[in-house]
């Protein structure tokens, strides 16, 4: 046997796949975790209505399942799928020649998956694999937010299923049921528990009444007790978290009224929230009684934005060091950085940088006397709002001199545009500005040294990358490899220079976005629910349920004040 | 055979005795955020709480830079401190030396103290391993490379705070005083002379004048001239001479190389090493090692040097780097080719001339960042903070100040001498590493941490409890925990009186006397529990963001802790999705289903430990040495202890599949009979209650089992695993069944003669402590379905208690009523009660056949030989008789007919 001191090959500490993965600044989950307290009970990977009553079905049909003894392993893989997967059938024939249904779970890419069972079989396998997740879409999304909206209950043991409450888990459970009662699948499954397969004409059958879109649901037994298990008028009160979905839905419908039938979720909902204006020209003005909670919800722009500006940076100095053979040091990435916006602004000194911005949308260029009207001259019709600036990236993110040019200009106009609200902070900004990590209050109170102190661009630019990016990075990655064990590290950091970690170019990239706004998924929750509509250009109305839920929300919150 | 560094730091024995209690590092590279988020926790779970990091300049400049504002424990929970040059030659050796009162580690290679260098490149790495107590452990690596570190202290100028950390943790390690003289030690070193030399002298040593067969060389770095390889084929004028690289991490300019080596012997062949891994990010070849070849002799030279001059063909002392290597040699020649016949890396040959350098050599771009002035040392204690510099400063002393980077604060700073200085510190430091620069006229040191020697001795002495947290942070960490906490258990002989006044276990135990369990063993209740209108329950997001800092609970008793580690292990993890505009399904998915396989594993794994542990408990429980140092009270602590960890386990992995119904029961018998029935596991000797009987008073037994809560631990334990009886009806038809039920009712009926026949009679429920920690929630409130469950288990044990088997349960009230009669106890109402119970049970053939021909109704067993006879008469019964005893009936003796007879099933001989 070989002498255990002998000199051996050392193994990486990283056990876990190499993850691709994102928000590699780790700074996303300031706003994600403040949506979830503005909005329980929807995430961003659910915004279906009808999953809210279908799990509800699946869990007390299996409540009432003599053979599962109502234990969870029973409840967990088989049981669980063979419902699952007759959903994604039934869904996926209701629809059959049409673009891929939003938000089908388990259907795969663009139907890949559920296009090939279909294709291939008839019946169709009820035991196909589609997720590892025991528990498919429930246990990967829906359980959370079920529990949240009350219709679901954690275990009281370890062992057994979840619980149904009775105020709507029980009757939701029910109307689904009753919805579905009149297909052939159900009635199949009445006599068999569980059924092994469906055909194509069970499936087109049960999809009628089961899909998940609004169509369907609309016809369904199930569509007023989803809406109220969503805005729940039976709740009252200033901290209670149904309070604040009901509101948080209100200023989702309250912005599709004030487009006046023209709005487009894509294109609108950011810029509305942030600059407070739909398109140029197009202003939101939420209605009085939600002034606040819009205002929350334009905090959760305001940090997406200042993350976006960060990541542009990020994602400028990923493109050169992808491209750079040899690695790149500290001093090369500034040379770098320098060489791309250009000597003369580098070395400018911050504050002329800032008068400059100020020039640029016809205001006097001088940053203390403009920065308070900032916010009104720099607009969707200058081009160089922040919104327009993102755009401007999507359009070019594999270019690191445009990356880098948004990056700095996102940045600094943010802090021009929101200065105000920080030096007079109600309470609603400190509930976002102070959130972890890399707080906006903190990037604020770094803005402001660094103009008290004289520094030149490129210096401020310096600290950017050295604190909020590169550092970030790397505690990020450190992170998830010591919870996780996963290598997700994006540089090479030795003796000094940056390289490249990946085998080759194309391996990974700075995805150019901004993070998700929840109020996407509760418009795209509103449409199933039958409050909102969407015409054929796509643009988005209060239905009169809609201006109807609407007014009761706004007098609820007039008499609840 | 591979080296995993990261579970080299870990130990294993941490958790029990303090295992190692200092680490000193050695590294050119350095990335402290690294150590502080991997290593830090590791080193903490292997009981280091004085470390020491000894770095070059650069390497110590790069992480000031890099950690600026993301380190925590600089200063404060370890030191940080730069080997200062004495030339151009750079620290470039790396080491990890692990030190313990009773034991050494030791990590000699290639690789730096950053996150490629310990857990992404392919390094190569020696591990040694000392403890004190076996004579055969090799002590010599460990005073090589103890001698060379007390140098770098003795000679080099060390700051005060790295120098009292460095005999703190000399001071808990004896054995390095051990004066053995050594002789042909693993561990080079170039502290005085350089390793080309010791290489020659040990070739002379060994006879080896002949030329060699063959040099194999790894590097990345080369000396431009390629003078360092010269130098090695001269001395050893090999046949063939190879260089091994990663074309993607080299110095080395193949068109340069070749014209370098033209006219010297012999010809220089290249080879290309890369990873096989076909991963995504690429994992550099950054080991270094000269592989020799002689006629009947191989040797290797591995560790932190490269092919240069100033790694091989210096010393420290004469200029060149610091060097820190391994040497081994050994009779085999091909001992070493296993190096580059490794399943991790691919060698194939390449064109020395295509080779393209892709950076310079450490030497060569070693950065002046160190000024010739800069703080060697600066601390802080006692509000005031005293520094020195290397140097005096150039310009004037006048208005000197120290700039405190985080807290953005100039301190002014008085001059005690040239080149001593203090400051006041009167603000309070707004965290708790600090770092700081001097700054005088136009010149500024660079940035240096703050050691704070009060903070450091405070971390240096902390409970082995905040050792443990890095064991819970991970999966694999709590799997490892586990079977420390369990061996712990086994080896604890050493009874502590004091245990019952202290334990937070006993005060908890008593706190939750009225909470309780709820068990697998109980069905699940109805429809209608399921459907509840309780109010919201809390999220499972906050449940997880407590779970995942449980080590924040101050009780952290054995017994607890081990609940926790179940916990960890067990509970589902649901992260929340990144908010992206996609949603990306399959990726969380496949994300979680991994995580959710390496808990698989895990938990796997401890079940197979556990089982094996059940068995080394059977025996330990027999081992009369073993009994007789210690106790009953401890015994039966520790059975307290087990018996509740495999009822979690069962429980809490009831949903994994990995331990059985089968696994369970076997571990069951062997915790339980050696107590008082150990042959009925297969065991020879005395029982541990008859071994205790030797020194102690069945009172002092008694007691020890009642105050360890005994009785309870085996009402929940005997429900739980054993479940209800069957009825009769279903009991005639599953004859393992029975043998089971009426070995454990043998069991208890032992016990109860042991101990008293009321040993098992319990008026409280049973203490709350054996339910552990069953879910999340569970750390934050207390469950209150105890009582029921306690009831329900009291119920179902005393049916253990009172088992029959089915043929006696059948015939319970028959036989009932053959004793009335045959003692002539003519009780009419109780005559009429059981004739009622027989046609109850639908027995009405039988109570006829009986009062046609009333006779004494007696038991009767089948032979080994599957024979049957009458008890009275001893006559064979018939076969069709037979057979119908087999099925649970009534007969009457095929022969005299004078007595009614019953099979009774027959007592296993072991029931494992």
């Amino acid at each position: 046997m070989t002498n255990p001191s002998f000199p051996q090959w050392t193994t990486k500490i990283a056990k876990g796949k190499d993850v691709v993965g994102e928000d590699m600044l780790g700074i996303e989950g300031a706003a994600q975790s403040y949506q979830q307290a503005l909005i329980p009970g929807i995430i961003s990977t659910t915004d279906r209505a009808r999953y809210y009553s279908f799990y509800a079905w699946v869990l007390y049909r299996f409540i009432n399942f003599q053979r599962g003894k109502r234990l969870l392993k029973n409840f967990r893989g088989k049981y669980f799928k063979r419902h699952e997967v007759a959903l994604i059938l039934g869904a996926y024939s209701h629809h059959l020649g049409e673009e891929p249904l939003r938000g089908l779970i388990g259907a795969g890419t663009n139907y890949n998956k559920v296009s090939l069972w279909w294709d291939e079989n008839n019946p169709v396998s009820l035991d196909v694999g589609y997720f590892k997740n025991k528990l498919g879409g429930f246990g990967q999304y829906y359980f959370t937010v079920m529990q949240a909206l009350e219709i679901v209950l954690d275990s009281e043991q370890p062992s057994w299923v979840y619980r149904l409450t009775k105020s709507y888990g029980e009757p939701l459970a029910k109307a689904f049921e009753r919805s579905i009662s009149n297909t052939t699948y159900f009635k199949k499954l009445s006599t068999s528990d569980e059924l092994e397969s469906l055909t194509h004409k069970d499936s087109v059958n049960y999809g009628k009444a089961a899909c998940i879109c609004a169509d369907a649901l609309n016809k369904g037994d199930d569509l007023p007790l989803l809406r109220d298990a969503f805005f729940r008028f039976d709740q009252v009160g200033s901290d209670n978290p149904h309070v604040f979905r009901r509101l948080s839905l209100a200023v989702a419908m309250d912005l599709v009224r004030g487009a006046k039938g023209k709005f487009d979720r894509d294109l609108m909902l950011r810029p509305a929230l942030y600059l407070g204006e739909y398109s140029s020209g197009l202003n939101y003005k939420p209605l009085p009684e939600l002034d606040d909670w819009a205002l929350r919800w334009k905090m959760v722009s305001i940090r997406h934005q200042y993350t976006f500006g960060l990541q542009a940076l990020w994602g400028a100095f990923i493109l050169k060091l992808r491209d750079a053979i040899g690695g790149i040091s500290f001093a090369e990435l500034m040379q770098w950085l320098r060489s791309s916006i250009g000597a003369d602004i580098f070395d400018k000194p911050l504050s002329k940088y800032l008068d400059a911005r100020c020039g640029d949308v016809s205001l006097k260029a001088n940053w203390q006397k403009s920065y308070r009207e900032f916010s009104v001259a720099c607009r969707q019709s200058s081009q160089n709002d922040e919104y327009s600036l993102y755009l401007l990236a999507r359009s070019h993110r594999e270019d690191p001199d445009v990356l880098l040019r948004v990056g700095i200009q996102t940045l600094t106009q943010h802090y021009l545009r929101f200065l105000p609200l920080y030096q007079n902070p109600t309470g609603v900004w400190m509930e976002m500005a102070k959130r972890e990590r890399l707080p906006l209050i903190s990037y604020y109170q770094f803005v402001g040294e660094s103009l008290s102190s004289d520094l030149v661009l490129g210096n401020w630019l310096e600290a950017i990358y050295r604190d909020f990016i590169l550092g970030q990075h790397e505690f990020i990655a450190l992170q998830k490899l010591r919870y996780q064990n996963y290598d997700t590290f994006k540089f090479y950091h030795r003796e000094g220079r940056f390289y490249w970690p990946f085998r080759t170019p194309k391996q990974w990239r700075e995805p150019i976005r901004l993070a998700g706004n929840r109020l996407r998924n509760a418009l795209s929750i509103l449409t199933d629910l039958g409050l909102v509509e969407e015409d054929s250009l796509r643009q988005l109305s209060l239905t009169k349920d809609g201006r109807e839920y609407l007014t009761r929300t706004i007098e609820l919150r007039s008499h609840d004040n | 055979m591979t080296i995993d560094l990261l579970d080299c730091i870990r130990d294993n024995s941490a958790a029990r005795t303090g295992g190692f209690t200092g680490a000193i590092f050695l590294t050119y590279s350095l990335n402290l955020t690294f150590f502080e988020q991997i290593l830090a926790p590791a080193l903490d779970e292997a009981g280091c709480s004085n470390v020491l990091i000894l770095v070059d300049p650069d390497g110590y400049q790069q992480a000031v830079e890099m950690g600026i504002n993301s380190l925590r424990g600089v200063g404060v929970r370890y030191v940080c401190a730069p080997v200062l040059r004495r030339s151009h030659g750079i620290q470039h050796g790396k080491m990890l030396f692990m030190a313990g009162p009773d034991n050494g580690r030791l990590l000699v290679g290639s690789g730096n103290l950053t996150f490629h260098g310990y857990g992404h490149n392919l390094e190569l790495y020696s591990y040694f391993e000392y403890v004190s107590s076996n004579p055969s452990s090799d002590i010599s690596p460990f005073i090589v490379a103890w001698d060379l570190l007390e140098r770098l202290f003795v000679e080099g100028d060390m700051p005060v705070t790295a120098r009292q950390h460095f005999n703190t943790i000399q001071e808990k390690v004896a054995w390095l005083g051990n004066d053995t003289p050594i002789v042909d030690a693993n561990i080079w070193h170039n502290y005085d002379r350089s390793l080309i030399e010791q290489l020659k002298d040990w070739r002379l040593a060994h006879g080896l004048a002949e030329p060699s067969v063959g040099i194999q060389t790894i590097s990345p770095y080369y000396d431009k001239h390629l003078i360092a390889l010269k130098e090695i084929a001269s001395i050893t004028s090999p046949s063939s001479l190879q260089v091994h690289l990663d074309p993607a991490l080299t110095n080395l300019d193949g068109s340069k190389a070749v014209q370098e080596w033209q006219g010297s012997v012999p010809r220089l062949d290249a080879f290309e090493l890369r990873s096989r891994e076909q991963k995504k990010s690429r994992r550099h070849v950054h080991a270094k090692a000269i592989v020799g070849k002689e006629k009947n002799i191989s040797w290797v030279l591995t560790g932190s040097a490269n092919l240069s001059q100033s790694a091989l063909l210096s010393s420290w002392q004469s200029g060149g780097n610091l060097e820190v290597v391994t040497f081994f040699w050994s009779e085999n020649p091909a001992e070493f080719d296993y190096l580059l016949e490794n399943e991790l890396i691919d060698v194939r040959p390449i064109s020395l001339s295509n080779v393209v350098s892709t950076e310079d050599e450490p030497s060569e771009r070693l950065s002046s960042i160190f000024p010739e002035t800069f703080i060697v040392e600066l601390n802080l204690r006692g509000g005031r903070i005293e520094g020195r510099l290397s140097l005096p400063l150039p310009d004037s002393k006048a208005d000197s100040f120290l700039h405190l980077y985080r807290n953005n604060v100039d301190l002014p700073i008085h001059f005690i001498d040239n080149r001593n200085f203090e400051a006041k510190m009167d603000i309070v430091l707004k965290e708790n590493t600090e770092f700081a620069m001097l700054i005088s006229g136009n010149y500024l040191t660079p940035y240096r941490w703050i050691d704070q020697p009060e903070a450091l001795a405070r971390y240096g002495s902390r409970s082995y409890q905040s050792q443990i947290k890095g064991k819970l942070e991970t999966l694999q960490g709590a799997g490892r925990l586990f079977k420390e906490l369990m061996d712990f258990l086994l080896e604890r002989v050493d009874t502590y009186p004091e245990v019952e006044k202290h334990d937070p276990s006993l005060s908890r135990k008593k706190h939750h006397q009225r909470q309780d369990d709820d068990s697998r063993e109980i069905p699940a209740p109805g429809t209608e529990a399921f459907i509840t209108d309780e109010g919201l329950v809390q999220s499972i997001h906050w449940a997880l963001d407590y779970h995942q800092y449980p080590y924040d609970r101050s009780l952290l008793s054995l017994q607890d802790l081990l609940s926790l580690v179940l916990l960890r292990l067990t509970s589902e993890t649901r992260s929340d999705p990144v908010d992206g505009e996609q949603n990306d399904d399959e990726g969380e998915d496949d994300s979680q289903g991994d995580q959710e396989d390496e808990k698989v594993d895990i938990l796997q794994r401890l079940s197979d430990y556990l089982i094996r542990y059940c068995n080394r408990y059977a025996t330990h429980l027999m081992d009369q040495g073993f009994l007789k140092s210690t106790s009953p009270e401890l015994i039966f602590q520790n059975h307290y202890t087990l018996s509740k960890v495999l009822l979690e386990f069962d429980k809490k992995t009831k949903d994994f599949d990995v331990f059985s119904q089968n696994d369970m029961l076997r571990c069951f018998w062997n915790i339980w009979a050696p107590l008082v029935w150990p042959e009925i596991i297969g065991l020879e000797g005395d029982s541990t209650l008859q071994i205790f009987a030797k020194g102690f008073s069945t009172e002092q037994i008694k007691l020890a089992w009642q105050t360890a809560g005994l009785s309870d631990v085996a009402m929940i334990t005997f429900t739980h695993v054993l479940g209800q009886p069957a009825s009769w009806q279903s009991g005639l038809w599953q004859p393992q069944s029975v043998e089971t039920f009426m070995v454990a009712r043998g069991l208890l009926d032992r016990f109860k003669k042991k101990l008293g026949s009321s040993i098992f009679v319990s008026e409280l429920p049973a203490s709350g402590s054996l339910i552990g920690i069953q879910t999340v929630n569970d750390l934050f409130s207390s469950s209150s379905s105890g009582l029921s469950f306690f009831e329900h288990s009291r119920k179902v044990f005393q049916h253990i208690e009172r088992y029959h088997p089915p043929v006696e349960e059948k015939y319970f009230s028959l036989i009932g009523l053959y004793l009335l009669e045959k003692n002539n106890y003519h009780d009419k109402s109780k005559m009429e009660k059981l004739i009622s119970e027989i046609r109850e049970q639908e027995l009405t053939k039988d109570l006829e056949a009986y009062q046609s021909n009333p006779r004494p109704i007696l038991a009767t067993v089948i032979t080994d030989d599957d024979e049957i006879y009458c008890p009275k008469c001893g006559a064979e019964q018939a076969e069709g008789a037979g057979l119908s005893l087999q099925r649970g009936n009534l007969v009457l003796c095929t022969y005299a007919k004078d007595v009614w007879i019953y099979l009774r099933p027959r007592l296993p001989k072991r029931i494992i």
